[in-house]
């Protein structure tokens, strides 16, 4: 069974088709880029899929069910674009933000229990966080809260990760830092993982399939079909496609010498 | 303690001996924790003047009960709960902005009022005793509403504590968690509209806002984890009406700015304890 599935999915938002006869599937382990520019419809697409938004037509699937009626969120971990909308004072510290990720699926009223508290902390040892366990989320440097927000989607061993931009506010360092991770877990785990960037070059290093999209789709395989890929090269032109797929090699191969 | 100071306590603990004393701080204490855990998710999901805009609707209910020669609590229960609704449903589906939402049926609110207030030969005592609160003056019938209705309203607050966090916190990524937002979201200002109706009596309609927002305002310079945050919103609510209605009581000046001005003397205190031990 496909863990994501578009079919000839259109969303039109003030009379624009923001998405544009979509269609995809995504399977179980597989780990793909959303990727294309400002306005390209990618943020809308995770939210048709996670039921935020209703498409205008077509058929979306999660876990094989329509998003509307899916009701094991359990299985799904998401970090929204914007999370601290720059609320340093928001009383929240990291041990509680992650523990609101055990609320999927839960009825209300809702506990968390000694056995939740130690799914946070075991999450929190994962991605070598226990530090700021006790502080405030808004207190905390961007690569710290997107760990912590990482923490809150794995905390349920989801099997599907949703990722908008994750990486956006992060310096190079601590964005590269934090795309082997979610790369680790994909590998390690087989958590399936949807990642919505800007980076064309660099989400070749990390997903095994790339989805470009510019309102309609524009292409969908691996990133080595990319760069043969007659569609791509008639969108881009055989220039830029060509310099885009060098600097991911030059890049890849910077990137695993110094994984080494 | 000197002779003078032990006097003053002697006369605060012979102020607990008056039935009149006695209803203003069972009331007004419960009225305040509940007033200050609500403020908490209302300031952090920068709807603090809800609360304000919806007092201005009570104005309204207000006048309308004394017009109709009825028990203002019957009209105002209603028509602020149905006016908090139309705030959230201007913002969740009309698109306005929160506070522009709440100033249209605040204006409203008050245009309202003025018009039935003038249609009934002008502004009465009964309405200006609704304006600015007569704790002292409250029956026992009105302690036990106040009692029951805070009672409801905090049990309604822990049954739905998660949930209102993760929507407070996170309304996207709450929604993706399976929480119904729109029903937390609806069941927080119908909440809020029966607290705000509940204090009217207490604190008074000008002033019924500053019992969510500063309590709310003071823990939240503390820098606490959100359980102490709430805990620490209804302590300073609790203390600022304790100590407001003794105050009033021993100087003779109206109870409800009384507990105003106690309630920013702790919010100064908080954030002079924030700025010095820079948390």
């Amino acid at each position: 069974m496909s863990v994501v599935e578009f079919k000839k999915v259109t969303y039109i938002a003030s009379g624009k088709a923001v998405l544009d006869n979509i269609s995809f599937t995504v399977s179980q382990g597989n780990f793909v880029g959303i990727v294309g520019q400002n306005g390209s419809g990618k943020t809308t697409l995770i939210k048709t899929l996670l039921g935020l938004l209703e498409k205008s037509s077509g058929e979306v699937k999660l876990f094989g069910e329509n998003p509307a009626r899916f009701r094991d969120w359990k299985k799904v971990g998401y970090i929204p674009q914007k999370v601290m909308t720059g609320e340093n004072r928001f009383p929240l510290t990291a041990s509680e933000a992650v523990g609101l990720g055990l609320l999927s699926g839960m009825k209300s009223p809702k506990s968390i229990d000694s056995a939740d508290r130690a799914k946070v902390k075991a999450t929190l040892e994962t991605l070598n966080i226990t530090g700021i366990a006790d502080k405030l989320v808004g207190s905390l440097s961007g690569g710290q809260q997107q760990r912590v927000m990482l923490a809150r989607a794995l905390v349920n061993d989801p099997e599907l990760l949703v990722l908008d931009e994750p990486t956006a506010a992060l310096d190079v360092s601590a964005g590269e830092a934090f795309m082997k991770l979610i790369r680790d877990l994909n590998e390690m785990r087989k958590v399936t993982v949807l990642l919505v960037t800007h980076d064309i070059a660099n989400i070749g290093k990390y997903a095994d399939k790339m989805l470009y999209i510019d309102n309609k789709m524009v292409f969908f395989g691996t990133f080595g079909d990319f760069c043969v890929s007659p569609d791509a090269a008639l969108y881009f032109g055989k220039y830029a496609q060509h310099i885009i797929c060098h600097r991911h090699d030059h890049e890849r191969a910077e990137g695993v010498a110094r994984d080494v | 303690m000197t002779m003078k100071g032990r006097k003053e306590l002697r006369a605060m603990f012979e102020a607990l001996h008056y039935s009149f004393i006695q209803k203003a701080l069972l009331a007004g204490g419960f009225i305040s924790v509940l007033c200050a855990v609500l403020g908490v998710f209302l300031v952090l999901k920068k709807f603090s003047l809800i609360g304000d805009g919806l007092s201005h609707v009570t104005f309204f209910s207000i006048a309308l009960g004394l017009f109709f020669k009825t028990s203002p609590l019957y009209v105002s229960v209603p028509v602020v709960a149905v006016s908090s609704l139309g705030i959230l449903k201007l913002t969740e589906k009309g698109k306005v902005f929160g506070d522009t939402a709440i100033g249209i049926v605040s204006s409203l609110g008050i245009a309202g009022g003025v018009i039935i207030a003038s249609l009934s030969g002008g502004f009465n005592l009964d309405l200006m005793s609704y304006l600015f609160g007569s704790i002292l003056t409250i029956q026992w019938a009105e302690v036990v509403l106040s009692v029951a209705l805070s009672a409801l309203v905090i049990a309604l607050v822990i049954f739905y504590y998660h949930d209102l966090v993760a929507a407070t916190f996170d309304e996207e990524s709450a929604k993706v968690m399976g929480i119904n937002t729109g029903r937390v979201n609806k069941v927080l200002v119908l909440l809020t509209s029966l607290t705000v109706v509940l204090s009217m009596r207490i604190v008074g309609i000008m002033l019924v806002s500053s019992f969510l927002i500063i309590p709310a305002a003071s823990a939240l310079q503390l820098g606490l984890s959100f359980r102490s945050t709430i805990l620490a919103s209804a302590a300073f609510g609790f203390v600022s009406v304790i100590s407001g209605i003794f105050i009033s009581y021993a100087a003779d000046i109206p109870a409800g700015a009384s507990i105003v001005m106690v309630s920013f003397l702790l919010f100064c205190a908080a954030f002079g304890l924030r700025k010095v031990t820079g948390r």
